[in-house]
């Protein structure tokens, strides 16, 4: 499933860069997928975390904060992963705020579902009832 | 019906729960929520499909490994818990996989494991989920898997509740208060 809500948190599943469910990226970040392709997947990526956050609890002002935040990318350039993360994090700041940024794993994979570049997972915390 | 009579009307027998492989705990409890650490596809101590999926291992034998990872995971979660039966749903899981080289089946691996929980757990057993392929795992084995657990409120918990807390008797108190040394080592 897209998320499940427990313990006041929502656990997002690992979410692609599709959009009408179809993947727009495939390949390797820094071969088949430029930098700058691989910074429009990461965004997008995000964003579908996002809406598969809201489907979950109705509408994102319920949610206090995003303790933590996973890249996955499939590339061998650090530096450039890094770069895709920042962009990811600074999205998830302007969702909630720069106040208590995420705690960010950037795992670095070696293949992922259908041959995307990243995957992007969150944990939200929800904001007291 | 409960996740207990349903493994045994499935006829699933748990292996035993594994051992750590370096200094870690099985499970780790906070609120409602139990989290296990990576489980690998070992049984009776011996680590069983080795090797990367799309290169030494099939897509199906990826599927059978993460299926015996979740053995081992409901193992320790009943070590854990006592009984299956105090779950309440499964939450969240990571799935990894030992890919070979452009190999992009992962959640097809994972999904071994995730319709083991589904059979075992029925609607409680759907999970968020993220499977995504890795470089290497520890000891060459091709699939591990890290699980969160909601924990039931359970009657257990609350039959607890109920019981008026124990009143010092007057012979307790002297034994107590006469042999802290011996206690205490």
């Amino acid at each position: 499933v897209p998320a499940v809500v427990a313990g006041g948190l929502v656990f997002v599943s690992g979410q692609d860069p599709e959009a009408g469910g179809r993947l727009r990226y495939r390949g390797r970040v820094g071969r088949e997928v430029t930098g700058r392709q691989a910074r429009a997947a990461i965004r997008l990526a995000t964003l579908n975390a996002l809406a598969a956050a809201r489907a979950a609890v109705g509408s994102l002002t319920a949610v206090r904060r995003c303790p933590v935040l996973v890249c996955f990318v499939d590339g061998e350039d650090d530096t450039l992963s890094r770069d895709l993360a920042a962009g990811a994090v600074a999205l998830i700041g302007r969702a909630f705020g720069t106040a208590a940024p995420p705690l960010l794993w950037l795992r670095p994979a070696h293949g992922l579902a259908g041959g995307m570049p990243v995957e992007v997972e969150l944990l939200l915390e929800l904001a007291a009832p | 019906m409960g996740a207990e009579a349903r493994i045994k009307q499935l006829g699933i027998e748990l292996p035993s729960v594994p051992a750590p492989i370096a200094n870690y705990v099985r499970s780790a409890r906070v609120g409602n929520l139990l989290f296990l650490a990576g489980h690998g596809p070992s049984k009776d101590g011996k680590h069983l499909y080795i090797g990367k999926v799309g290169r030494e291992l099939s897509i199906e034998e990826g599927q059978q490994a993460a299926r015996l990872v979740g053995l081992n995971l409901l193992a320790s979660t009943r070590e854990a818990l006592g009984s299956l039966d105090r779950v309440k749903r499964v939450v969240k899981v990571l799935g990894m996989v030992n890919s070979a080289d452009g190999f992009g089946d992962q959640p097809k691996v994972i999904n071994g494991f995730s319709d083991l929980m589904v059979d075992v757990f029925g609607e409680a057993g759907r999970h968020a989920r993220s499977a995504v392929g890795m470089a290497a795992l520890p000891l060459g084995i091709s699939v591990e898997i890290e699980m969160i657990v909601e924990v039931a409120d359970g009657a257990t918990t609350g039959a607890r509740k109920a019981v008026a807390p124990r009143k010092p008797t007057a012979a307790r108190k002297p034994a107590s208060r006469g042999r802290p040394a011996a206690r205490r080592r």
